[in-house]
């Protein structure tokens, strides 16, 4: 049976006080404290900071014996490339990764590229590249134009062992289709709630604003059984950060997977 | 108003392969092929993922699939137990769809249309399916979810060997547009060396063209071809799927005649005929049917299956001519002529599965003489014996 393991996107939001840690929790006791919740989690600061060795270092000692670690890729490597410079980038995240390959405990990178991630020559070898460079990293990547979601691009993660991301967004023109291919032994899947009417336009905050019905998530979980037969291990985060909902839903899916008899 | 998408398609890939696992788990972990024993040049009718992972595909010679992999297991087709696994397959969506179109070969479409309230949302209740064939009949089709037929097929192929996929009604154009024009219905070697030599690779560029390039490059049929790109296709699900569909033509003489040789010429128009019919919708013919109305209004019939499905005109007016000798039993003379193709299944795309004896140079003739057929009727281009004497 694959190992599935369930998360959230980021731990460390101060509005989480009150609906997930306790009144009066510290930031540097959060960790500790999801720690006791889940089995892994998606880190995201180091989209807008450039992770460091130490940084991830010290985040494992905070965050006990057996915590496991996604990490996204930073700006610099899927939004903002910079030509001549994201080599440079590229190795010191891949550096900073060390202490968490060294415990084994990274679980993934995450290669997150925006909507303006057009499939044009110059993005394909790009990303040809820039996997090249991760090679050694376990990968997962997710698009957000739907141009990529083609069979050449299927074939291609799967000869390199790169996962798709299986993406749950509001069902809108242009997003990427409801899709799960398995491309890897690892599957990565990220849920960012069905917010249609605030998804464009507004701030992260409104867009993530979103909680999954129980009958929403057994759906998921049909899905899971499904990419659970094809890959070793399978990875869940929600992203629908916004007042603990995603901690809310990632206990939901949990219980919900128990049931299931997928998960011990 | 918005519709929202309610095909399915059911699609397992080397469902030979995948049946012969399910009836024999350890043979999940080992390359294999199904192919025919006894053949005087066998080909590999099916393989496994682990053979697939090793370079071999279908329609390959099994001498070369030898070659590549060492001590390959070689297994006899099951066709009863594919049959058992396609019927239990067609049981679990029938509680379902209220639509299901049974293609055999572990190709099914469903119509999900008005069944949200009762079972949720189509994605989900595709997916429900699929589970359930993957527990009770333990092998896992490619799913997709799309406005039609044509859409949703190009979609499993896509994403095969496993997975699901949904587009969205109003996105099929854009979904197709990035996907390689040889999974397009219709695109067969033929159709594939045009498309090359146009350096037409995805599916956006076929769609791109307007009718004037379509036919200069492909002639009118090439407008179907051009629609399909666009994520065109109007036609059901159809329930009564292809174990109940047949290809029927038929011919009354203007007086009643007794000259064979005439007989043999209205044969074969209306084998031709009927063959373009089947060709068009990609299909190909288990068995045959000629039914005779004599003079005297008795009538006479006769019958035959085929080992091999009968694709090219060649083997069906072979088979036809030797089905109307046996119905042809009494010297009266002949009012009228029909012709039946049944046992209908998907045509495979892969020659060498078909006539491993040079079938290149026949595929390429027919599909030239359905062309010219197609673009300039039925009677531009036919046999010597059909025109003499018409």
């Amino acid at each position: 049976m694959a190992t599935i393991l369930v998360g959230t996107s980021g731990y460390s939001y101060t509005e989480w006080i009150g609906p997930v840690y306790p009144l009066g929790t510290k930031p540097e006791a959060f960790l500790a404290l999801y720690a006791g919740m889940f089995a892994s989690v998606e880190l995201n600061f180091s989209y807008y900071r450039m992770p460091t060795a130490p940084q991830l270092s010290h985040l494992l000692e905070q965050s006990g014996p057996s915590l496991s670690f996604s990490i996204k890729a930073h700006e610099s490597l899927t939004h903002t490339v910079d030509p001549a410079n994201w080599r440079t980038a590229a190795d010191t995240f891949i550096k900073a990764m060390v202490p968490l390959c060294e415990a084994k405990r990274l679980e993934a990178v995450l290669l997150q590229f925006p909507y303006s991630f057009h499939y044009e020559v110059d993005r394909r070898k790009y990303l040809d590249a820039l996997l090249k460079d991760f090679s050694s990293l376990p990968l997962a990547v997710e698009f957000r134009n739907a141009q990529w979601y083609n069979n050449r691009v299927f074939d291609s993660l799967r000869e390199r062992g790169v996962a798709l991301t299986s993406v749950d967004l509001p069902a809108l023109n242009g997003l990427p289709p409801v899709l799960d291919v398995t491309t890897s032994k690892m599957a990565y899947i990220r849920l960012h709630g069905r917010n249609s009417d605030t998804w464009w336009g507004s701030d992260a905050a409104a867009r993530y604003d979103y909680l999954y019905s129980e009958k929403e998530l057994q759906a998921w979980v049909e899905r899971v059984r499904g990419i659970a037969s094809e890959a070793g291990r399978v990875l869940v985060y929600f992203n629908n950060h916004r007042r603990g909902q995603a901690v809310q839903n990632a206990k939901m899916l949990l219980g919900l997977l128990k049931r299931n008899a997928l998960t011990p | 108003m918005s519709h929202q998408a309610s095909v399915v398609h059911l699609n397992v890939i080397d469902f030979a392969a995948a049946v012969a696992i399910a009836k024999d788990r350890s043979l999940a972990k080992s390359p294999f092929v199904v192919a025919k024993a006894g053949a005087a040049r066998p080909v590999v009718l099916a393989v496994s993922r682990q053979a697939w992972a090793e370079g071999l595909t279908p329609g390959m010679p099994v001498g070369m699939a030898e070659r590549l992999v060492r001590n390959l297991r070689i297994l006899d087709p099951d066709p009863t137990s594919c049959i058992m696994a396609n019927t239990l397959m067609e049981t679990i969506c029938r509680r379902y769809a209220p639509l299901v179109q049974n293609d055999s070969g572990g190709h099914l479409y469903l119509d999900l249309a008005g069944t949200s309230r009762l079972f949720g949302p189509h994605m989900d209740c595709a997916v429900r399916i699929r589970n359930e064939i993957m527990e009770q009949v333990g092998i896992e089709p490619v799913v997709a979810l799309a406005p039609n037929k044509l859409v949703s097929k190009v979609v499993t192929r896509a994403i095969r060997p496993t997975g699901v996929a949904c587009v969205r009604e109003g996105e099929e154009a854009s979904f197709l547009a990035p996907q390689d024009a040889l999974l397009l219905p219709g695109v067969g070697p033929a159709m594939a060396r045009i498309l090359s030599v146009a350096g037409l690779r995805e599916i956006g560029g076929l769609a791109a063209l307007d009718d004037s390039e379509t036919v200069a490059l492909f002639g009118k049929r090439g407008l179907a071809l051009r629609d399909a790109a666009r994520g065109l296709d109007n036609s059901p699900v159809d329930p009564g799927g292809l174990a109940e569909r047949t290809i029927w033509r038929r011919v009354d003489f203007p007086e009643p005649i007794l000259d064979a040789a005439v007989f043999h010429a209205a044969l074969v128009r209306v084998v031709e005929d009927a063959g373009l019919e089947m060709r068009r919708s990609l299909l190909a013919a288990g068995a045959l049917r000629i039914t005779l109305l004599y003079a005297d209004g008795v009538r006479g019939e006769a019958q035959q299956r085929s080992r091999e499905p009968l694709l090219l005109d060649s083997d069906l007016i072979a088979t036809a001519a030797r089905v109307s000798a046996k119905a042809l039993e009494r010297r009266v003379r002949l009012r009228a002529l029909a012709l039946v193709l049944y046992g209908l299944t998907p045509a495979k795309r892969e020659p060498d599965l078909f006539t491993p004896e040079g079938p290149d140079r026949f595929e390429r003739l027919q599909s030239a003489v359905d062309s010219t057929r197609l673009r300039f009727g039925t009677t531009a281009v036919t046999k010597a014996t059909a025109i003499v004497h018409a």
